[in-house]
């Protein structure tokens, strides 16, 4: 199967990325054209949940860390699905110790058979004892890795693109929704 | 029955305006409501009224004359409220009470009684006589107590409460404007020209008009002005129920009078066809047609929440032009959404699928894309900053030369009051989030020409 694809600069111009301003029609395959159609999908739903974190945000901030674990889950389970064999064993709980140098609080977080939990962290935010700002930037720094997480998920995801345009266009878009992501969760005051 | 339902009994070809003003003296005369008074005077029956307003709302209608109240259902509504608002309640299950009533586009009444009994209100629509039959029954209260100035009057019934002032400015020489009031009390005007009018500006808009007329053919400098003060005065915003059967009446003569019609006749061309064009610059908005915000492209950050007052500035009197199609290309969309993801994946969707794409973050932008260009479909997120996808949908509905782009609201969930809301805002759909790249091409595909 042949398909067409053009790639939108920031400027919402059609742009190629191999010859600048001039949309050349490349080969994709089926593979790409599959993962394209889930990642959209996937994305839309990502979007959903990253609503309901804005809302919850102000109501209930502890919400906001159900539902970063469930973004995360819901990716690893997309992984497995379209990349099957593909995808290394083990990614999870690897992406988890890789952000956790990062974000040391991380290491709160398990994760069990290719899943995060974020019980322990939700648990620890109703018994607190610390004071207000530490309690703030500790879970700010959970939410934060689990995004960063999220980002090597979706970074790998995208490097199964191998038509040079349209894996320009998925690093973009993956990012996009990376950054409107840690923006809403800086936005979280835990309290 | 509120003004508005009799204007779109009468856009729908149900009755007729005459009717319409006949059938208000005689239901003022004789007490009634004006669906029983267009039953009693032979122009429609109530069944034909149910089932039109159960189609129209996707409300359920009942037969309540062949059903009795539970009790626990009547001890829920007080009285006044059922005898005040024009309901019957009929049956309680659980989280839910069902309540009849003959107007189900009366979204506010429909959230207070929710308020009031805590309950899921879960309407069906049932016609006038029996409603006033049922309140006999139960209350002991003459139907006839029906207080139908409450309609409009209670408040900001229905969408009217979004508080949208729709009416256009006389100031026409300053071209395409959208003015509307946003849910802070702030006015605005997109987009308003800060030249302020005067001579330079209808000279150049005289030229612009020329121009068009060279290449669209006659007869369209003149027909837009008339047709805008007449619009001017005709508008749901308008309040006054002094005389609602001539307004009707003045409403319909009106519509003939739209400018779109008028292109039409005088054209012989689709109103949506390029009459002029110009060119936004200035504050906001620096890109002629993607209006995200430059900085951000498609994304990396959201649109400035806070900065309502910046509507674009217009150089030059902008009419609409309808995006010129090249080969290939089968029409173009308006996204508009404030998450930049949910922008950048409609993008490639719909992109992928053959059709050029703007995309705007909020109202503001999205009227300022607009006024550059009239899409041939506009997808419109429900949560939107400054003025939510309700308001947007319902100024480009009430407007006569964006009326009739389909538009396609975008929701995360969509219960029944929502699924009102929509209709009453005048859109053509929804679909909800999730959502994959076919329910987008679906919906162009159904509903774009």
């Amino acid at each position: 199967m042949v398909r067409k694809f053009f790639v939108v600069d920031r400027e919402g111009d059609n742009k190629d990325y191999g010859q600048a301003f001039e949309p050349v029609p490349g080969q994709v395959s089926e593979d790409e054209v599959g993962l394209e159609t889930g990642l959209l999908l996937l994305l839309s739903e990502l979007a959903l949940l990253m609503e309901e974190l804005r809302e919850v945000k102000d109501k209930e901030p502890v919400g906001s860390l159900q539902i970063l674990s469930d973004t995360v889950n819901k990716v690893a389970g997309f992984a497995e699905e379209s990349l099957g064999g593909a995808l290394r064993e083990g990614f999870l709980p690897e992406a988890l110790l890789d952000a956790s140098g990062s974000f040391s609080h991380l290491k709160l977080l398990h994760a069990d058979r290719n899943r995060l939990s974020a019980r322990t962290a939700i648990n620890l935010y109703g018994g607190w004892t610390g004071d207000a700002d530490g309690k703030n930037q500790a879970f700010q720094q959970i939410s934060l890795g689990m995004v960063r997480v999220l980002e090597s998920y979706l970074i790998y995801i995208a490097e199964f693109f191998t038509t040079p345009c349209l894996a320009q266009e998925w690093k973009e878009t993956l990012e996009i929704y990376i950054n409107e992501l840690s923006e809403s969760v800086r936005s979280v005051v835990y309290r | 029955m509120r003004k508005h339902l009799a204007k779109l009994l009468v856009r729908e070809g149900l009755v007729s305006a005459e009717q319409i003003r006949e059938s208000t003296e005689y239901g003022e005369g004789s007490g009634i409501g004006l669906g029983e008074s267009l039953a009693a005077l032979g122009y429609v029956t109530e069944q034909q009224l149910v089932e039109f307003l159960s189609g129209e709302f996707g409300v359920p209608s009942m037969d309540i004359d062949a059903c009795e109240t539970d009790e626990s259902a009547l001890g829920l509504i007080p009285r006044e409220t059922a005898l005040e608002k024009f309901l019957v309640p009929v049956s309680v299950e659980g989280p839910d009470l069902t309540i009849a009533v003959s107007d189900p586009s009366n979204i506010l009444m429909l959230d207070d009684l929710g308020f009031i009994t805590g309950k899921n209100i879960k309407p069906v629509v049932a016609s006038e006589r029996s409603i006033r039959t049922k309140l006999t029954e139960y209350y002991g209260e003459s139907g006839a107590a029906r207080a139908q100035p409450d309609e409009e009057g209670s408040g900001e019934a229905g969408t009217e409460a979004l508080d949208v002032n729709t009416e256009f400015q006389k100031k026409n020489e300053e071209g395409f404007v959208f003015d509307f009031t946003d849910g802070n009390g702030r006015r605005h005007d997109i987009p308003a020209s800060e030249s302020g009018g005067g001579p330079d500006l209808i000279e150049t808009d005289i030229d612009t008009s020329v121009n068009a007329a060279e290449e669209s053919g006659p007869g369209i400098e003149g027909t837009a002005p008339q047709a805008w003060n007449g619009i001017e005065t005709y508008g749901e915003s308008e309040d006054d129920d002094r005389d609602r059967a001539s307004a009707l009446h003045r409403d319909t003569e009106l519509r003939a009078g739209d400018p779109a019609i008028q292109l039409n006749e005088v054209d012989g061309e689709n109103a949506r066809e390029p009459v002029s064009s110009g060119r936004i610059t200035g504050t906001a908005f620096e890109t002629p047609h993607e209006f995200d915000s430059p900085s951000n492209g498609d994304g990396y950050s959201t649109p400035d929440v806070e900065s309502p007052g910046t509507a674009p500035v217009i150089n030059a009197p902008v009419s609409p032009g309808r995006n010129e199609k090249t080969d290939g290309e089968r029409g173009s969309v308006l996204i508009v959404d404030f998450s930049p993801t949910v922008r950048k994946i409609m993008r490639i969707s719909l992109e992928r699928a053959g059709y050029k794409v703007v995309s705007a973050g909020d109202g503001m932008q999205a009227l300022a894309s607009i006024n550059e260009s009239i899409p041939d479909l506009i997808f419109v997120d429900l949560k939107l900053p400054h003025m939510d996808g309700y308001q947007l949908c319902k100024v480009i509905k009430s407007h006569g030369l964006t009326k009739e782009i389909p538009v396609v609201v975008l929701s995360g969930k969509v219960g029944v009051l929502d699924k009102m809301k929509i209709k009453m805002a005048g859109a053509s759909d929804f679909i909800t989030k999730p959502f994959g790249p076919d329910a987008l091409v679906g919906a162009l595909e159904k509903y774009a020409k």
